[in-house]
């Protein structure tokens, strides 16, 4: 049935203002999404104004900062802060990324909007659940399978070869890219999502691979691979730089190469 | 979590669908479709400005060429064709349950092989000039 009105926990409040000290100079507002399920009716917009002396370079800095010593009940992912774990992904002024890679001065105003990854459920403020998220990364079982015996060292790669997985294998699942996709959005019980898909490419690209004809076989699907439209947001946010709809595209042609070769279902 | 069945819809596993082992073909289908659709469409919006004000007895002449009826006929169901398979796309984006979702691509299967047919039937009948049309068409 189609809902008329918006579910619970889809419309944000007014929250608490938490005023710089008077006098503070060259001050950042930022405006922060809060909502803990258990507690909250509904989310709510809390505004916090920060000096940016106070705080180191990056947005993660403010995040911690407003933490440390405005309000330590706001909760956000964090550990390497230097773009490597892809722990603080957030949506930062209506575009996803990493907040410890993302300078405040790089903010085109002085009022940042920081909110949660859209479309995911939120456990807590910045939070959210990306249990489907890992369950399809793991399902296109991302590790080497080979059909060669193991070797007593390495298994070696021309440098050719190696160069392949350039732009592949940078993926930090930070889940910048799947959560910007409309796709995703609407059929990400049944999407894959460029995150997964880029990861999957990774490994068929492999010259060390041998699964790729039961890589493709098990990618086929009218949602799992093809619910992919090419809109591109994906390339524009990953805080990496990397493209998964090229990936994608890739695949897509894979599918459909003379060499491929249909395994037993 | 091991296999799960939800309803008649899709199988999963740990909560991600298992391969439906199709859908490449249906994708290459799209292109295909779409690459032989515009030359055609082209053409036949070139030939619709030229035959612009042009006298029933010349339109009749321009479908009598076995080749303009062939290629319009051609165009007809590429055309529908494509629409078929696009709708197809857009249903499956928009419309979440199953069984809705494939009753409706069904129903716009059928829809567009009827345009389609009626389109090829009408051309015929203009390349042959005086074909009979069945009874309850009219004259």
């Amino acid at each position: 049935m189609v809902q008329l009105s918006l579910p619970r926990g889809s419309k944000p409040t007014k929250g608490k203002v938490h005023k710089a000290a008077p006098g503070s100079k060259d001050v950042r507002t930022y405006k922060v999404y809060r909502y803990d399920p258990e507690v909250d009716a509904d989310p709510r917009w809390d505004t916090f104004e920060v000096p940016t002396g106070d705080h180191g370079p990056m947005l993660l800095d403010a995040l911690i900062h407003i933490k440390n010593e405005i309000d330590p009940t706001l909760s956000f992912r964090r550990s390497c802060r230097e773009g490597i774990c892809g722990s603080c992904s957030m949506n930062i002024d209506g575009r996803n990324t990493l907040a410890c890679t993302k300078g405040w001065d790089e903010c085109q105003s002085h009022n940042i909007t920081i909110a949660p990854l859209p479309h995911q459920p939120v456990i807590k403020d910045l939070v959210t659940d990306l249990s489907l998220f890992y369950a399809q990364y793991d399902s296109i079982q991302p590790y080497l399978q080979s059909d060669e015996p193991d070797p007593e060292k390495e298994r070696l790669q021309t440098p050719a070869e190696r160069e392949k997985l350039d732009g592949l294998y940078e993926c930090i699942l930070c889940a910048c890219c799947s959560t910007s996709c409309p796709s995703y959005w609407w059929n990400q019980e049944e999407y894959l999502g460029p995150a997964a898909l880029l990861q999957s490419y990774r490994w068929i690209s492999d010259s060390r691979d041998d699964a790729t004809q039961k890589r493709l076989d098990d990618l086929e699907d009218p949602f799992k691979l093809y619910r992919c439209h090419t809109i591109m947001n994906c390339a524009q946010v990953c805080p990496k730089g990397l493209n998964p709809a090229k990936a994608i595209a890739e695949t897509k042609k894979l599918m459909v190469a003379p060499s491929r070769k249909r395994q037993a279902a | 979590m091991s296999g799960q069945v939800k309803g008649n819809g899709p199988r999963f596993k740990n909560n991600v669908k298992i391969s439906e082992r199709h859908g490449a073909g249906e994708w290459l289908a799209e292109r295909v479709l779409l690459v032989v659709v515009l030359p055609l469409g082209l053409w036949v919006a070139s030939t619709a400005f030229t035959l612009a004000g042009a006298g029933y007895d010349a339109v009749q002449d321009w479908f009598a060429n076995r080749l303009n009826a062939g290629l319009l006929a051609l165009t007809a169901v590429v055309f529908f064709g494509y629409v078929s398979v696009a709708w197809k796309v857009i249903l499956e984006d928009y419309v979440p349950q199953p069984g809705t979702r494939k009753a409706l691509v069904a129903l716009l299967n059928l829809v567009f092989l009827v345009l389609a047919a009626a389109s090829v039937f009408f051309i015929v009948r203009m390349a042959l000039g005086s074909a009979p049309l069945p009874a309850g068409f009219g004259a």
